[in-house]
């Protein structure tokens, strides 16, 4: 096999002791506590460890141990989610991720080799990060890169260590030393290899590969291929089906939360884990949910509306803390769960000179709580429509900071578009009724919501009629400087004669 | 003093699908106005012009003739530029230069399906060409390049004006100061111009929806493509006024302009546009007509050809009755000097009998004994009682209208012969408006409204037996599930495709109609290419030609002369006549036929008529056998009696019961008995209702058949 097309290399993931972490996480540092499933220890704290517990001890026994020992029943629908969720964030580092229950994530490390001349460096760095997304997900972490993923499982799983790399063609090397246990064989195939004295990786590495492939046919075969660093199978890749959540039941750990602060301080938490496998799967949330679920019983939801999609948890804190600071909760908190509730695909930009990336951020942060200090309503971008009635020649969009406005052309009628016209900067819905005083033939002031303003100067008028289709409408448009309220459009309704004040400008 | 203006830039209907007003509109309203001339400048040509003229003589308006063009070369992009004629010489180069524009955009014949947009392209001028032709031409142009502007006042001189319009939209009062200011500086004069496209601003609903078609869109989708107002309309001097009191000059300007625009389409007509009887015509005439060529031999050599014909066709001098008619008939021709017009088509049909190609004169023409006696015709008018002015009167003021049916297998030589013979510059084809009718309407206007498409064709299919939309009952309509009073959509459909009926739709081209010119057909009036090669198509129908006097005949083709011409081929070659005859038993030519034969009209009586022509129609073969024919005017009489004309006036069943004996022959008045004898009292042929006004209401021939006009004229559009 050439070097350019050598095997698959694999980077495994392993969280230890998955279930006691997932439950840790959530905890402040923990006595002695043991995760325990139909009676039986499964894993134990070090606390617990030291007092005595093991792993497979009942729970008699395990209390018998310690006194004191805080037991935690195995719930593998939480542990399943919890990996799924550290894929998740993982999907940054890998176009391709599997989920190896019941406590790995592999990742397609062959980025490595398009690397250039430091493969080497290039795994040790995605190791360093993956080992980074572990932590920020809550858990500790052991990598291996090999080539291979039973290969790589084996050695994160069975080396102790934190860190395993096995260079290319050097993975039955690596794996040598380990017991038979850590290739995860058939049981047949273990228990014969076993009452024949084959007790390591290494020990059935050098029987005869005929040997395994005659007797157990082709798990045998395959056996005896990953005893020697050989492992060609193709990751099976993860595909997340839903928008992330992520939820902490705080009561057992920390107790219920009666204010604002501390809500924001555990929202932080589970903002950090989903901001991560947002960005694993290359989205941006539009829109979070934050549901709290009140003790005794009832939940109070908190929509977050976003400027722009985005899975920066910094950003989201900000409108987080305008919504809770004015909210009352009627109970006090026993639960959160932070969803996405909308997300869109955020493609890595490019910075032109003269970006200023912190800028846009800060205008994000701006617009995110104006919208949840105002309302989603309130916050978004006039885009210019089609239609000479002024009321509606614009559409509200989304805010896109930094999108040039593509309106539409004005016409003239015969079809080639030209810039629309200048409008005011406000627009009032309804327009406002005005009465006119004059003198002379000329106007001198309007009454304008009561108050009498004096007309500094006067320019027009545009004619707007149309949509006779429809609701027709026939209006001269003015321009009017009045005293004491600056520039303000008004238009002579040619129906009836009505004068109105439509917008200002600013 | 009142104010003076001039409105030089209107675009009528026939921009197409631009303009919402129809020439006549226009020109009434601007005399309604008071303005001083109206210019009609529509886009690419000048296809309505002699609509509008003919209204504005009626009017008293000068109308100034001119068109709107796109000029490459002037600055960035394409330029418009409104150009009219000062004089003969302008109207010449605007012709010319609308010809060579036109040159890459051929025209078909027929009618396009409905709910296609067939739109004349606008053609596109390099500013060179039309540099070379501003001799004689006006040129108006809207922009503010000071480039351009001064390229154009280089080219045209003091005969250049920049144009300012006021329509109350966004950004004008800058354009307006820019233009002016661009005309002070380059010392180029400015004139007011409103841009109308309609007569009257309750038109402009119809002009957006003309956008719509024009674009392919629906009102709710059109957005600012349409004008954000309706000011593009014809205004008064009054109004205009008022709109311009910072600018009174500009209005000065426009007036001042169109008065110097002297040319009128009248000129046209003055210049007799008739070929002269061309070297050959009196040598093709025989011996006897030598020395008869040119102008001033025109005339006689006509009468040296009715001698020899009358004396061909009554086996030596004519009947005192047919002498004095021929006597008449020439002088009529004479006063009116359509010499020439006689000349062209016996000089046509002679070529065609020389080649052995059938045809026949129709229609009219059967009316006139001098068609009669050079072989155009083959009826006996004086025998048959006919009317002269059916065909030709002093009162009608408009040349005589001959159609000539060819063996359709062999028309093509004919023409041929008519393009070497005057030359393919003074030869065209005439063309035909294709206007909306009430389906074509309905489709179109419906989709610009945004009807749904079922709405559409169950609108169009309910059309189909009426003249418009808007005559469907209310009844019908609920039926076909259409409200009109819980619609607005479909109370506009009907409203606005009942304005738009006879609006044009695409220019075609006519089957047979050719118009021949003495100047170059390219400086009277401007031609597009056809779809074969080599043809010319004029941008005028024959409606406009018959109105400026132009010479057009109608070369057409005729299936069933094909039909004989094999009939008697086939004869002559399996049946020849016996060595040593004298006579051939076997007819050679129409005339060699033998007329009245017993056997044929016993065939016809059983209405075993499947292959005559005229006559084997359902609606004949049901008649034929009551009506049971035993001479040709019996024929006569059956074709002419299954019309519109005589079912709707309730004639068929009175004249058959008389012709069965089952009711009395009566004549209401007695010196009518000579007008309805041979139809037994009923009156079925237009020549029947001229001598009644003649002989029971005191009508000169020509006034009777102005009054035959009246009754049953129905114009392209």
């Amino acid at each position: 096999m050439s070097p350019e097309r050598g095997p698959p290399r694999v980077l495994a993931v392993v969280v230890p002791a998955l279930p006691l972490q997932r439950v840790l996480r959530e905890r402040p540092p923990a006595g002695a506590l043991a995760v325990v499933s139909e009676g039986a220890v499964c894993h134990a704290t070090a606390p617990a460890l030291a007092a005595g517990v093991r792993p497979g001890d009942s729970l008699v026994q395990a209390r018998a141990a310690c006194a004191g020992l805080d037991v935690v029943p195995l719930d593998a629908a939480a542990d399943r989610a919890a990996l799924r969720a550290l894929a998740e964030a993982l999907l940054s580092l890998s176009p391709v991720a599997e989920v190896a229950f019941p406590d790995a994530v592999l990742l397609d490390a062959a980025g490595a080799r398009l690397s250039g001349s430091e493969p080497e460096a290039f795994e040790r760095a995605l190791a360093e990060r993956a080992l980074g997304l572990c932590r920020h997900m809550g858990f500790q972490g052991r990598v291996a890169v090999a080539d291979g993923k039973g290969v790589a499982l084996a050695l994160a799983r069975h080396t102790g260590r934190e860190r395993t790399r096995a260079a290319p063609g050097e993975g039955a090397l690596a794996l040598a030393p380990l017991p038979l246990g850590a290739l995860d064989l058939p049981s047949e195939v273990a228990r014969w290899l076993s009452a024949v004295g084959v007790e390591s990786a290494g020990a059935l590495a050098a029987l005869p590969a005929e040997t395994l492939a005659h007797r157990f046919g082709a798990p045998g075969a395959a056996a005896g291929r990953l005893s020697r660093g050989v492992d060609p199978r193709p990751l099976v890749p993860f595909a997340p089906e839903t928008f992330p959540h992520e939820r902490w039941d705080l009561e057992s750990e920390v107790g219920v939360l009666e204010s604002a602060e501390p809500v924001i301080f555990a929202a932080k938490r589970l903002a950090d884990r989903v901001a991560a496998r947002l960005a694993g799967r290359g989205l941006g949330a539009s829109r979070l949910r934050l549901t709290l679920f009140l003790d005794p019983r009832g939940e109070e939801r908190v929509d977050l509306p976003m400027a722009r999609p985005g899975a920066d948890a910094a950003l989201w804190l900000a409108p987080l803390r305008e919504r809770l600071a004015g909210l009352r909760l009627p109970a006090p908190v026993r639960a959160l769960d932070l969803a996405v509730v909308e997300a869109a695909e955020v493609p890595a930009e490019q910075l032109a000179v003269g970006d200023r990336p912190e800028v846009t951020r800060s205008l994000d942060v701006a617009l995110s709580r104006l919208a949840a200090r105002l309302g989603e309503r309130s916050l978004f971008a006039a885009e210019s429509a089609d239609r000479h009635r002024p009321e509606a020649a614009y559409r509200e969009t989304p805010f896109r900071h930094g999108r040039a406005d593509r309106s539409a052309g004005s016409g003239s009628g015969d079809g080639s578009p030209e810039p629309p016209p200048g409008r005011p900067t406000r627009l009032l819905e309804p327009p406002s009724p005005l009465v006119a005083l004059g003198e002379g033939g000329r106007l001198t002031a309007l009454r304008v919501d009561g108050t009498l303003r004096a007309v500094v100067s006067l320019s027009g008028p545009e004619r707007l009629a149309g949509e006779w289709w429809n609701e027709p409408f026939d209006r001269d448009y003015y321009r009017v400087r009045l005293e004491g309220l600056g520039e303000a459009w008004i238009y002579r309704d040619g129906r009836d004669g009505r004068l109105w004040l439509h917008g200002l400008f600013d | 003093m009142p104010p003076r203006y001039a409105e030089l830039r209107c675009r009528s209907s026939f921009s197409f699908l631009e303009g919402a007003s129809h020439p006549e509109e226009l020109v009434d309203r601007a005399a309604d106005l008071g303005l001083e001339a109206l210019a009609l400048a529509d886009r690419g040509g000048i296809y309505g012009v002699v609509r509008a003229h003919a209204r504005a003589r009626k009017r008293g308006l000068p109308l100034v003739v001119g068109a709107e063009v796109a000029c490459d070369g002037l600055g960035p992009g394409t330029a418009g530029l409104t150009l009219l004629a000062v004089d003969r010489e302008g109207y010449a180069g605007l012709c010319r230069l609308l010809t060579e524009a036109h040159a890459g955009a051929p025209l078909r014949e027929g009618e396009a399906p409905e709910g296609t947009v067939v739109r004349p392209p606008t053609p596109r001028f390099p500013f060179l060409a039309v540099a070379e032709r501003s001799r004689g031409l006006v040129a108006l142009h809207a922009g503010a390049d000071a480039g351009a502007a001064a390229r154009l006042r280089d080219a045209f001189g003091p005969r250049f004006a920049l144009t300012v319009s006021r329509h109350r939209a966004a950004g004008e009062e800058a354009r307006i100061a820019a233009v002016r200011s661009l005309g002070r500086r380059l010392s180029v004069p400015v004139a007011v111009v409103n841009d109308v496209h309609t007569h009257e601003r309750r038109r402009q609903p119809l002009q957006d929806v003309l956008t719509c078609v024009r674009l392919g869109t629906s009102v709710d989708r059109v957005g600012r493509r349409l004008f954000p107002n309706a000011e593009r309309t014809l205004k008064g001097p009054e109004e205009m006024a008022r709109l311009w009191p910072d600018f009174p000059e500009g209005l000065e300007a426009a007036a001042d302009l169109a008065a110097s625009c002297t040319f009128r389409l009248e000129e046209i007509r003055g210049e007799h546009p008739l070929p002269p009887v061309l070297a050959g015509t009196a040598a093709a005439a025989g011996e006897g007509a030598r020395g008869l060529d040119g102008p001033v031999g025109g005339m006689a050599l006509l009468r040296h050809l009715v001698r020899d014909g009358a004396r061909w066709r009554y086996g030596g001098a004519p009947p005192a009755d047919v002498e004095r008619q021929l006597a008449r008939e020439l002088a009529l021709v004479e006063q009116l000097g359509y010499e020439s017009y006689f000349l062209t088509v016996w000089d046509v049909v002679r070529f065609a009998r020389e080649r052995g190609i059938l045809c026949q004169g129709r229609g009219s023409a059967a009316n006139s004994a001098i068609c009669f006696v050079l072989g155009i015709t083959s009826i006996d008018p004086v025998r048959m009682g006919l009317l002269f002015e059916r065909f030709l009167s002093a009162e009608r003021g408009e040349p005589p209208d001959i159609d000539v049916d060819f063996e359709h297998e062999r028309r093509e030589e004919v023409i041929q012969y008519v393009y070497g013979r005057y030359g393919r510059d003074r030869a065209g084809m005439v063309c035909e408006v294709i206007s909306y009718r009430a389906r074509s309407a309905i489709r179109d206007v419906g989709n610009a409204l945004g009807l749904a498409p079922d709405q559409v064709d169950r609108l169009a299919k309910l059309t189909g037996s009426h003249d418009a939309a808007g005559e469907i009952p209310a009844a019908v309509l609920a039926q076909a599930g259409l409200d009109p009073e819980g619609s607005p959509a479909v109370r506009h459909a009907l409203r606005l495709s009942a304005e738009i009926a006879g609006f044009p739709r695409h220019l075609s081209i006519h089957v047979g109609g050719f118009v021949i010119t003495r100047r170059p057909l390219v400086e009277t009036v401007p031609g597009q290419p056809a779809a074969m090669a080599g043809r010319t198509v004029v941008q005028w129908d024959k409606d406009d030609l018959a109105e400026l006097g132009l010479l057009k005949i109608d070369l057409l083709a005729l299936g069933m002369l094909t039909a004989l011409s094999r009939s008697l081929a086939l004869l002559a070659r399996h049946r020849p006549a016996p060595s040593g005859a004298t006579v051939d038993p076997h007819p050679a030519t129409l005339a060699a036929i033998p007329a009245e034969e017993t056997e044929v009209y016993e065939m016809i009586s059983r209405a075993d008529t499947i292959g005559v022509f005229q006559i084997e129609s359902r609606a004949q073969m049901s008649l034929l056998p009551r009506l049971r024919p035993r001479r040709f005017y019996d024929l006569v009489i059956s074709v002419a009696i299954i019309r519109p004309g005589p079912i709707q006036g309730g004639m068929v069943h009175p004249f058959l019961r008389r012709r069965d004996g089952r009711e009395e022959v009566r004549y209401p008045y007695e010196p009518l008995r000579a007008v309805l004898e041979r139809t037994l009292g009923i009156p079925l042929f237009q020549e029947q209702a001229m001598r009644l006004a003649v002989v029971a209401a005191g009508y000169t021939p020509g006034e009777a058949d102005e009054l035959r006009r009246a009754m049953t004229h129905k114009r392209s559009h």
